[in-house]
Protein backbone atom coordinates (compact mmCIF):
# COMPACT_ATOMS: atom_id res chain seq x y z
CA UNK A 1 0.00 0.00 0.00
CA UNK A 2 1.47 3.35 -1.03
CA UNK A 3 1.43 6.46 1.17
CA UNK A 4 -1.17 7.97 -1.15
CA UNK A 5 -3.54 5.01 -0.73
CA UNK A 6 -3.02 5.14 3.03
CA UNK A 7 -3.89 8.86 3.03
CA UNK A 8 -7.10 8.16 1.11
CA UNK A 9 -8.01 5.41 3.61
CA UNK A 10 -7.33 7.82 6.49
CA UNK A 11 -9.61 10.38 4.82
CA UNK A 12 -12.34 7.74 4.53
CA UNK A 13 -11.87 7.07 8.24
CA UNK A 14 -12.39 10.76 8.98
CA UNK A 15 -15.61 10.79 6.94
CA UNK A 16 -16.80 7.76 8.94
CA UNK A 17 -15.99 9.48 12.26
CA UNK A 18 -17.79 12.64 11.11
CA UNK A 19 -20.84 10.60 10.15
CA UNK A 20 -20.99 8.90 13.57
CA UNK A 21 -20.66 12.25 15.37
CA UNK A 22 -23.22 13.89 13.08
CA UNK A 23 -25.73 11.08 13.62
CA UNK A 24 -25.30 11.48 17.38
CA UNK A 25 -26.12 15.19 17.07
CA UNK A 26 -29.08 14.58 14.71
CA UNK A 27 -30.66 12.01 17.06
CA UNK A 28 -30.01 14.31 20.00
CA UNK A 29 -31.97 17.19 18.46
CA UNK A 30 -34.60 15.15 16.55
CA UNK A 31 -35.58 13.00 19.52
CA UNK A 32 -34.77 15.61 22.20
CA UNK A 33 -32.53 13.10 24.00
CA UNK A 34 -29.62 14.72 25.77
CA UNK A 35 -26.39 12.70 26.03
CA UNK A 36 -25.31 11.57 29.52
CA UNK A 37 -21.69 12.09 30.72
CA UNK A 38 -20.58 8.63 29.51
CA UNK A 39 -22.33 9.24 26.15
CA UNK A 40 -20.43 12.53 25.85
CA UNK A 41 -17.15 10.78 26.70
CA UNK A 42 -17.77 8.34 23.85
CA UNK A 43 -18.23 11.30 21.50
CA UNK A 44 -15.00 12.77 22.86
CA UNK A 45 -13.31 9.43 22.09
CA UNK A 46 -14.56 9.58 18.49
CA UNK A 47 -13.01 13.05 18.19
CA UNK A 48 -9.82 11.64 19.77
CA UNK A 49 -9.79 8.94 17.11
CA UNK A 50 -9.59 11.64 14.42
CA UNK A 51 -6.24 13.14 15.49
CA UNK A 52 -4.11 10.26 14.14
CA UNK A 53 -5.66 10.31 10.63
CA UNK A 54 -5.27 14.10 10.44
CA UNK A 55 -1.55 13.74 11.25
CA UNK A 56 -1.26 10.95 8.65
CA UNK A 57 -2.85 13.14 6.00
CA UNK A 58 -0.83 16.26 6.85
CA UNK A 59 2.60 14.77 7.65
CA UNK A 60 2.44 11.40 5.91
CA UNK A 61 1.65 7.99 7.45
CA UNK A 62 3.69 7.03 10.53
CA UNK A 63 3.28 4.13 12.97
CA UNK A 64 3.11 6.62 15.88
CA UNK A 65 0.01 8.26 14.34
CA UNK A 66 -1.72 4.88 14.14
CA UNK A 67 -0.64 4.20 17.74
CA UNK A 68 -2.45 7.38 18.81
CA UNK A 69 -5.61 6.13 17.08
CA UNK A 70 -5.27 2.73 18.73
CA UNK A 71 -5.03 4.33 22.18
CA UNK A 72 -8.04 6.53 21.40
CA UNK A 73 -10.11 3.55 20.24
CA UNK A 74 -9.11 1.61 23.36
CA UNK A 75 -10.28 4.45 25.64
CA UNK A 76 -13.52 4.78 23.65
CA UNK A 77 -14.18 1.05 23.87
CA UNK A 78 -13.54 1.13 27.63
CA UNK A 79 -16.15 3.88 28.11
CA UNK A 80 -18.71 2.27 25.79
CA UNK A 81 -18.35 -1.19 27.37
CA UNK A 82 -18.75 0.38 30.82
CA UNK A 83 -22.08 1.85 29.73
CA UNK A 84 -23.18 -1.41 28.11
CA UNK A 85 -22.47 -3.11 31.44
CA UNK A 86 -24.60 -0.56 33.31
CA UNK A 87 -27.63 -1.53 31.22
CA UNK A 88 -26.96 -5.21 30.63
CA UNK A 89 -29.42 -6.65 33.16
CA UNK A 90 -32.59 -8.17 31.63
CA UNK A 91 -35.49 -5.72 31.77
CA UNK A 92 -33.24 -2.65 31.82
CA UNK A 93 -34.57 -0.30 29.13
CA UNK A 94 -31.13 1.21 28.53
CA UNK A 95 -30.34 4.90 28.09
CA UNK A 96 -32.04 6.73 25.23
CA UNK A 97 -33.64 5.28 22.13
CA UNK A 98 -32.26 2.37 20.16
CA UNK A 99 -31.01 2.89 16.61
CA UNK A 100 -31.47 -0.17 14.37
CA UNK A 101 -31.96 -2.32 17.45
CA UNK A 102 -28.91 -1.16 19.40
CA UNK A 103 -28.33 1.81 21.69
CA UNK A 104 -25.74 4.44 20.76
CA UNK A 105 -23.25 3.05 23.32
CA UNK A 106 -23.60 -0.50 21.96
CA UNK A 107 -22.92 0.80 18.45
CA UNK A 108 -20.01 2.80 19.84
CA UNK A 109 -18.47 -0.32 21.46
CA UNK A 110 -18.74 -2.21 18.16
CA UNK A 111 -17.33 0.69 16.13
CA UNK A 112 -14.34 1.12 18.48
CA UNK A 113 -13.56 -2.63 18.23
CA UNK A 114 -13.92 -2.39 14.44
CA UNK A 115 -11.55 0.60 14.42
CA UNK A 116 -8.93 -1.34 16.40
CA UNK A 117 -9.12 -4.25 13.94
CA UNK A 118 -9.00 -1.89 10.95
CA UNK A 119 -5.97 0.04 12.27
CA UNK A 120 -4.20 -3.28 12.94
CA UNK A 121 -4.85 -4.37 9.36
CA UNK A 122 -3.63 -1.06 7.86
CA UNK A 123 -0.45 -1.30 9.98
CA UNK A 124 0.42 -4.55 8.20
CA UNK A 125 1.37 -2.61 5.06
CA UNK A 126 4.92 -1.30 5.50
CA UNK A 127 5.41 0.46 2.17
CA UNK A 128 3.19 3.35 3.24
CA UNK A 129 5.91 4.33 5.74
CA UNK A 130 8.66 4.69 3.10
CA UNK A 131 9.94 8.25 3.44
CA UNK A 132 10.07 10.40 0.33
CA UNK A 133 12.16 13.61 0.07
CA UNK A 134 9.06 15.67 -0.63
CA UNK A 135 5.87 15.20 1.40
CA UNK A 136 2.96 14.12 -0.87
CA UNK A 137 0.43 16.83 -1.70
CA UNK A 138 -2.81 16.57 0.27
CA UNK A 139 -5.74 15.61 -2.00
CA UNK A 140 -8.81 17.86 -1.81
CA UNK A 141 -10.90 14.84 -0.78
CA UNK A 142 -8.68 14.42 2.30
CA UNK A 143 -8.51 18.14 3.12
CA UNK A 144 -12.32 18.30 3.06
CA UNK A 145 -12.48 15.30 5.39
CA UNK A 146 -10.21 17.07 7.88
CA UNK A 147 -12.25 20.29 7.91
CA UNK A 148 -15.56 18.40 8.09
CA UNK A 149 -14.30 16.51 11.15
CA UNK A 150 -13.09 19.71 12.82
CA UNK A 151 -16.45 21.43 12.18
CA UNK A 152 -18.47 18.46 13.49
CA UNK A 153 -16.22 18.24 16.56
CA UNK A 154 -16.74 21.98 17.17
CA UNK A 155 -20.52 21.51 16.89
CA UNK A 156 -20.32 18.77 19.52
CA UNK A 157 -18.27 21.04 21.77
CA UNK A 158 -20.88 23.81 21.41
CA UNK A 159 -23.76 21.44 22.09
CA UNK A 160 -22.01 20.11 25.20
CA UNK A 161 -21.39 23.64 26.43
CA UNK A 162 -25.10 24.43 25.98
CA UNK A 163 -26.11 21.25 27.79
CA UNK A 164 -23.73 21.36 30.73
CA UNK A 165 -22.85 25.04 31.04
CA UNK A 166 -19.98 25.65 33.42
CA UNK A 167 -20.83 22.90 35.92
CA UNK A 168 -20.54 19.09 35.95
CA UNK A 169 -22.91 17.54 33.39
CA UNK A 170 -26.05 16.01 34.93
CA UNK A 171 -26.07 12.18 35.16
CA UNK A 172 -29.52 12.13 33.56
CA UNK A 173 -29.79 15.45 31.69
CA UNK A 174 -33.24 16.74 30.68
CA UNK A 175 -32.47 20.34 29.62
CA UNK A 176 -29.83 22.60 28.13
CA UNK A 177 -28.56 24.54 31.14
CA UNK A 178 -27.31 27.56 29.18
CA UNK A 179 -30.54 27.83 27.13
CA UNK A 180 -32.70 27.74 30.27
CA UNK A 181 -30.70 30.51 31.91
CA UNK A 182 -28.81 28.18 34.30
CA UNK B 1 -18.08 21.20 31.71
CA UNK B 2 -15.45 18.46 31.88
CA UNK B 3 -16.44 17.04 28.50
CA UNK B 4 -16.61 20.54 27.00
CA UNK B 5 -13.00 21.12 28.06
CA UNK B 6 -11.99 17.76 26.55
CA UNK B 7 -13.75 18.59 23.28
CA UNK B 8 -11.90 21.91 23.06
CA UNK B 9 -8.55 20.30 23.93
CA UNK B 10 -8.95 17.72 21.16
CA UNK B 11 -10.13 20.46 18.80
CA UNK B 12 -6.86 22.26 19.53
CA UNK B 13 -4.96 18.98 18.95
CA UNK B 14 -6.70 18.55 15.58
CA UNK B 15 -5.95 22.13 14.55
CA UNK B 16 -2.32 21.70 15.64
CA UNK B 17 -2.14 18.42 13.68
CA UNK B 18 -3.39 20.19 10.56
CA UNK B 19 -1.86 23.66 10.84
CA UNK B 20 0.94 23.41 13.38
CA UNK B 21 3.98 21.30 14.27
CA UNK B 22 3.65 17.57 14.98
CA UNK B 23 5.14 17.71 18.51
CA UNK B 24 2.54 20.26 19.62
CA UNK B 25 -0.30 18.09 18.28
CA UNK B 26 1.17 15.01 19.97
CA UNK B 27 1.60 16.84 23.29
CA UNK B 28 -1.97 18.17 23.23
CA UNK B 29 -3.27 14.74 22.27
CA UNK B 30 -1.36 13.04 25.10
CA UNK B 31 -2.46 15.55 27.74
CA UNK B 32 -6.10 15.42 26.62
CA UNK B 33 -6.11 11.61 26.50
CA UNK B 34 -4.82 11.38 30.08
CA UNK B 35 -7.53 13.84 31.17
CA UNK B 36 -10.16 11.78 29.30
CA UNK B 37 -9.15 8.63 31.18
CA UNK B 38 -9.18 10.57 34.47
CA UNK B 39 -12.67 11.92 33.66
CA UNK B 40 -13.82 8.39 32.79
CA UNK B 41 -12.64 7.09 36.17
CA UNK B 42 -14.49 9.96 37.85
CA UNK B 43 -17.75 8.95 36.13
CA UNK B 44 -17.11 5.21 36.35
CA UNK B 45 -17.01 5.36 40.12
CA UNK B 46 -20.31 7.23 40.47
CA UNK B 47 -23.68 5.51 40.15
CA UNK B 48 -25.69 6.33 37.05
CA UNK B 49 -29.04 7.34 38.53
CA UNK B 50 -31.64 7.14 35.81
CA UNK B 51 -35.09 8.66 36.08
CA UNK B 52 -37.02 5.77 34.48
Amino acid sequence: MSARTAILLNALGLYAISLVLLLGLVFQFLWHELPCPLCLLQRVAFVTLAVGPILNIRHGPRPSHYAMSLLAALVGMMVAVRQVMLHILPGNPGYGSAVAGLHYYSWAALIFVFAIVLIGLVLLFDRQFDRTPVAPAVPTFAALAVWLTIIVAAANAASTLLECGFTWCAEDPIRYILLDGG
Amino acid sequence: MDQTVLFFLFLLAMLAAWLGPRPLAAALFGAALVLTVADFFHHATSALTLSF
